[in-house]
């Protein structure tokens, strides 16, 4: 065959070599299964098969770490784990699933997972990370990390249409001195302002409403941002799966083929250093995948193709091999539209070229299918077909280039063997002086997680396609913090879906079990807010974290892979997909430093009516404010922490039982009424980072209304004795709600055995005043103000 | 190769400039900057002539009401400094590709050749080559998928 | 027989599903075409009773906003939409279907001249997209028919980042003059010269605007719906009722 590489013959230390200067990512054990397999052929391997197999075996398709044995110590307690993916994972959503009988349509199978959303409708929700090409170049990094994801959502089952993102950003600290970054490292404010500008121009763009998100600032993630790009979809009963058959076309639809992000999914492997290879780096165009996409819904409609599947990592590589695992097939590359010539076939096969779709297309309708993508001026090009001989067999010109079999390429590969271990910590309460609590509430509002990201929203479409309920910005002047946003896709019906994420980083410092516990609490208490409910919820976990070699870093995702089974099972919530990125680590003068493990909880909730939608602006004068949940002494981590240097304290936990009590409650207490004025419920928010205190008050200056607020009426932990614990405990499962005066007896009957708390009530005036436990007022603040606190931070 | 040059005529507000005046001042503490002046360059790389090119620039790469325009000659009057950006070779060059389908429906059929394009920045101040130099490489251009040039105007 | 309109979409157009649904709301058979049928004519405007030009990125808007759509029509359609317009058919566009008006002639159109750029909407004064619900006033004295009695204020988003409505001063006389200002922003959100939002051609025929009245066509679509009891009936609505009825 052409282009052998000598393989076989290799000893251990050259197949390392060989390996790291193809940068085939393959280990040593995984080389050396290529190398048996080859000897039994008794052929050296072509350089497009070794291609071929780095990229189907790559991390990031998968998923090694997730599927490996992982001997996990914890406090010299040794236990064996066969995979956290299914022992926890899968489990939890196979567990749910016997709960919530028709709710799971397709999870895990497909690029995004499939969930129920009406009679007629499915929804596909999926979120991705685009780390790497971000850090070095944050505009087309975040361009093509959109529109890969939007591209996961068109190709999943027979193809969903795009109904809206969520973009999740971790970034550096905005305001470090440009002297203190390093070479190589752009400046975080920089790479914000790139990302942003990124998702933007893409999004708005493919007309596809950016609705939810959230912006993080911390120092690790100085050389290795994150971003997460997550797209909902909506996609006909049925339509759900796909499979090429015999003899189908294999058709190329969108952009041409260049050199573009050659090596791209092996790359997302690999540690970042000065020299990283540029080829990882593309710039997208939004409006080729915008006419795919619209092509390619009328295609599905007319029932042109068998199957379908983006061009992703691996590009034609991965699309192609996974569309014929069952069947096999003969690709000619030559046929590949390019962008410029030169390209060697393995080249046009791994490439990574941005806006491709790869589909399988009965000769019947090719005809049909090529005219319609003509019309709109859309390429498509037959480049081989689904033959059923179990081979992937590459010609270029007529000549044979390489010859797999999909058994080896799909089945082939040993399991990785991982060793974690982790120690818990003795956990420390911590007193707090309370100081001048009306300053400290003004700080919180102004820390840059916390403030307003309204420079950033409103950058962002989230009308487009006119399902927009619940906006990002919601309340008096349209500019208080929405908990979730709701999109109604169908125009002529209320079905609903909310749209809402957990992610608390920080906390995985103290115990990543209950980061993760936290986040999927929060993401949850996000839905429930606007008026959601548990039924209807499927939850998304990605996982960005540093090298899973590192004992104590695998034993942080093991923690947090528990966190993630024990809280999802105890609300009976199911996985649909997930994805997870490792080796986010930079050097910094000569030391490596690793991203705190982060753990992003997506969360989509399908809504039978969505004029039950509810915000979390205060309404009306009179009415009565309660904090559903109780209060405890948990400042470990939390924003207050952060902000005064403290680095004891509990981390805040959820108490499963009683949460899922307040939830369920709540929820039927929210779903009263029709009119404003009929509901029990009249504002609701999530109580999360910087406490009950920045709750009030983002409520208050929402709602343009007064509250007046007593500490001491509370529901809290017995031994809480400071202020300021009270308003700025980060604890899970608590909301502030805003009850209609007339409605206290039906609220209180809904909400019975629930914990509960009447705190105080809407007032007349423009002031926030908080009497605290001494029965004085500690905090009277003007809402003006305390809305400019929050909003100055982040307005760049 | 044509080469042209599109700005906003001076009584419009450049807000590509200002934003990058601003950024400049606030981000890169480069506060001798005094201003910013913007301009889109289009590289026609066709065997064009010059009606064609006039015609390509007054019906597709202008907006008569705002902006005017140079063919191979450059907007360069009462600044300091010219700064131009533009992506390497093999990167997506979206506005390129998008002049090129403009330049086909304006002429009529195909185009032999292609457009490029480049970002220029004017700058305007008391600004010595070390500045110029950071103002392209922490801001205006990404080494991963741009060049930069800079030259001193007189 | 229902009036028929026709959606124009192009690459990157992207507000035609809405758009579709609010016409099929007020009455009208909605179909959405792509301005290619219309070039090889499989499809004849003609047919139709009402052109809308939906919002959305025509292009990519990377030479300015819908300059290459606005080219296309011009170049590639020629005398279809004037002859269009002037067989007493109606033409909407919103948003970058406004921009595509503006920059191909079709408005201001004066003197039925459908063919010259006469204004334009530019840069917002932020520099960037805005997506924000503004409110909107109708000033039009009675020549366009698309406002017709419409004497409240129509809240609605503004979705662009090439808004700002400019023209030369005695383009601005003329357009006061002849009754062809429609609306204007109570508060200017983008820079627009007298916050100007929509302009309409001598006919008062052909309207084009920057907000979105087709994104208000619910109570729930509106931000404030949580707070205050909102009719049923969303004043983005009135506009295509108003051109619904001029079929009747």
């Amino acid at each position: 065959m052409k282009n052998e590489i000598k393989f076989i013959g290799l000893g251990e230390k050259e197949l390392e070599t060989l390996s790291k200067d193809m940068l085939l990512s393959l280990n040593l054990k995984e080389m050396k299964e290529i190398q048996e397999h080859y000897k039994n052929l008794g052929r050296e391997p072509a350089q497009i098969e070794l291609e071929t197999l780095a990229q189907t075996w790559s991390e990031h398709c998968k998923h090694k770490v997730f599927n490996a044995l992982i001997d996990y110590v914890e406090d010299g307690k040794v236990e064996k784990i066969d995979s956290l993916f299914r022992s926890y994972i899968v489990k939890a959503t196979d567990e749910a699933g016997k709960k919530k009988k028709d709710f799971l349509v397709s999870v895990f199978s497909d690029n995004a997972g499939i969930v129920k959303f009406n009679d007629e409708f499915n929804i596909a929700f999926k979120v991705e990370t685009h780390n790497h090409p971000s850090a070095l170049d944050p505009y087309g990094g975040a361009n093509t990390g959109i529109g890969g994801v939007i591209r996961d959502v068109l190709g999943c089952g027979l193809g969903a249409k795009p109904i809206a993102n969520t973009d999740i950003f971790c970034f550096g600290e905005f305001d470090m001195p440009a002297k203190d970054v390093p070479k190589g490292i752009l400046h975080p404010k920089r790479i914000a302002k790139g990302v942003r500008a990124g998702v933007r121009d893409y999004g708005n763009r493919m007309g596809i409403p950016t609705v939810n998100g959230a912006i993080l600032f911390e120092e690790r993630y100085l050389g290795n941002p994150l971003v997460f790009c997550g797209t909902v979809g909506i996609i006909p009963k049925g339509m759900e799966t796909k499979a090429a058959k015999d003899g189908d076309l294999i058709i190329s639809v969108g952009g041409k083929t260049g050199r573009d992000g050659i090596h791209g999914a092996t790359f997302s492997s690999i540690e970042l250093d000065e020299s990283t290879s540029a080829a990882a780096v593309q710039i997208g165009n939004a409006i080729e995948e915008k006419k795919v996409l619209d092509v390619i819904l009328q295609a599905r409609d007319r029932g042109l193709y068998t199957a379908i599947t983006d061009c992703g990592a691996g590009g034609f590589s991965s699309a192609v091999g996974e569309m014929g695992e069952e069947l096999g097939a003969e690709v000619h590359l030559e046929k590949a539209p390019l962008k410029y010539e030169g390209l060697a076939p393995w080249e046009i096969w791994v490439s990574e070229a941005q806006e491709r779709m790869v589909l399988s297309v009965p000769p019947k309708h090719e005809k049909e299918f090529i005219e319609l993508c003509a019309n709109e001026d859309v390429e498509a090009t037959v480049i081989g077909e689904f033959v059923k001989t179990g081979m992937l067999k590459l010609l270029y010109n007529g000549e044979i280039v390489g010859d797999l079999e999909m058994d080896f390429l799909h089945n082939g590969g040993p399991r990785r063997e991982l060793k974690a271990k982790w120690e818990n910590k003795k956990e420390e309460k911590i007193s707090i002086k309370t100081g001048n609590l009306g300053e400290d509430l003004r700080k919180l509002l102004s820390h840059p997680n916390i403030a307003s990201k309204e420079s950033t929203i409103r950058q962002y479409d989230h009308e487009v396609q006119g399902g927009s309920i619940i906006k990002p910005l919601v309340g008096a002047e349209n500019d208080g913090p929405g908990d979730a946003a709701i999109v109604r896709p169908l125009l002529d019906k209320n079905d609903g879906v909310a749209i809402a994420n957990g992610i608390n980083p920080m906390y995985g410092d103290i115990d990543p079990y209950w980061m993760a516990a936290s986040a999927v609490d929060e993401a949850v208490r996000n839905i429930i807010s606007v008026g959601g409910n548990l039924e209807g919820i499927a939850l998304l976990d990605n996982f960005c974290w540093g090298n899973p070699e590192k004992e104590d870093k695998l034993g942080e995702l093991v923690r947090t892979v528990k966190g993630c089974y024990d809280t999802a099972t105890a609300y009976d919530l199911p996985f649909i997909s997930g994805k997870d990125s490792f080796y986010n680590e930079f050097i910094l003068k000569g030391k490596t430093i690793a991203i705190p493990g982060t753990l992003l909880i997506s969360a989509i909730g399908v809504m039978k009516d969505c004029r039950k939608r509810i915000s979390m602006d205060l309404k009306e004068e009179g009415n009565l404010i309660y904090v559903v949940g109780k209060t405890f002494n948990e400042m470990g981590a939390g924003h207050f922490a952060l902000l005064n240097g403290i680095k004891e304290g509990a981390v805040p936990k959820v108490r499963f039982k009683e949460a899922r009590k307040n939830f369920e409650s709540l929820v039927k207490a929210i779903a009263v009424g029709g009119k404003n004025d009929e509901r029990i419920v009249r504002a609701c928010h999530d109580c999360s980072e910087g406490g009950l205190g920045v709750a009030i008050a983002e409520m208050a200056f929402a709602g343009m209304k007064s509250a007046e607020i007593e500490l001491g009426k509370v529901l809290q932990e017995e031994e809480i004795k400071e202020d300021a614990v009270i308003l700025f405990s980060e604890s899970n499962s608590r909301f502030v709600v805003e009850v209609n005066a007339g409605k206290k007896k039906e609220f209180e009957e809904i909400m019975k055995g629930c914990e509960i708390s009447e705190i105080g009530e809407v007032s007349g005036g423009n002031e926030l005043a908080i009497k605290g436990l001494s029965g004085k007022e500690i905090v009277k603040e003007n809402l003006s103000e305390l809305k400019e606190s929050w909003k100055k931070t982040l307005r760049w | 190769m044509w080469r042209i040059e599109v700005s906003l005529l001076s009584e419009f507000t450049d807000s590509v400039g200002t934003g990058t005046l601003s950024d400049i001042k606030e981000d890169l503490l480069i506060k001798s900057v005094e201003s910013v002046k913007y301009v889109d360059v289009y590289l026609i790389d066709a065997n064009l002539d010059e009606n064609s090119v006039k015609e390509i620039a007054e019906k597709l790469l202008i907006d008569p009401i705002t902006q005017e325009f140079k063919i191979n000659s450059e907007f360069s009057n009462g600044f300091n400094w010219a700064i131009e950006v533009s992506l390497h070779k093999n990167v997506t060059d979206n506005v390129g590709m998008t002049a090129e389908e403009g330049i086909r429906d304006i002429l009529g059929g195909k185009l032999d050749g292609g457009v490029r394009t480049a970002r220029k920045y004017l700058l305007k101040g008391k600004l010595d080559e070390k500045e110029v130099k950071r103002i392209c490489t922490d801001l205006l251009a990404n080494g991963i998928i741009e060049n930069y040039s800079y030259k001193k105007l007189d | 027989m229902k009036p028929k309109a026709i959606v124009l979409r192009t690459a990157g157009t992207n507000c035609e599903y809405e758009t579709n649904h609010v016409l099929k709301m007020v009455g009208f058979d909605a179909d959405n075409v792509h301005i290619n049928e219309l070039i090889r004519g499989d499809k004849k405007l003609l047919d139709y009773q009402m052109l809308v030009i939906p919002g959305g990125f025509s292009h990519g808007d990377y030479l300015g906003s819908a300059k290459i759509l606005a080219n296309k029509m011009t170049y590639k359609l020629g005398n279809d939409i004037p002859e269009f317009i002037e067989k007493g058919n109606l033409v909407l566009g919103i948003c970058n279907g406004f921009q595509a008006l503006v920059k191909s002639g079709i408005l201001p159109g004066f003197g039925g001249n459908y063919k010259k750029q006469e204004t334009t909407l530019t840069m917002n004064d932020s520099g960037h997209f805005q997506d924000e619900w503004i409110e909107m006033k109708n000033v039009n004295k009675g020549k366009c028919i698309f406002t017709k009695d419409i004497d409240f204020i129509i809240p609605c988003p503004i979705n662009h980042g090439e808004g700002k409505f400019v023209a030369p001063k005695e383009i601005m006389g003329k357009l006061k003059s002849n009754d062809q200002v429609v609306f204007k922003y109570v508060k200017n959100p983008n820079g627009s010269y007298e916050d100007i939002a929509g302009i309409c051609d001598e006919s008062g025929r052909v309207l084009g605007l920057m907000p979105h009245p087709e994104k208000y066509f619910t109570h729930l679509n509106s931000p404030q719906s949580t707070r205050t009891e909102i009719s049923n009936e969303a004043a983005g609505l009135a506009i295509f009722r108003n051109a619904f009825g001029y079929f009747k």
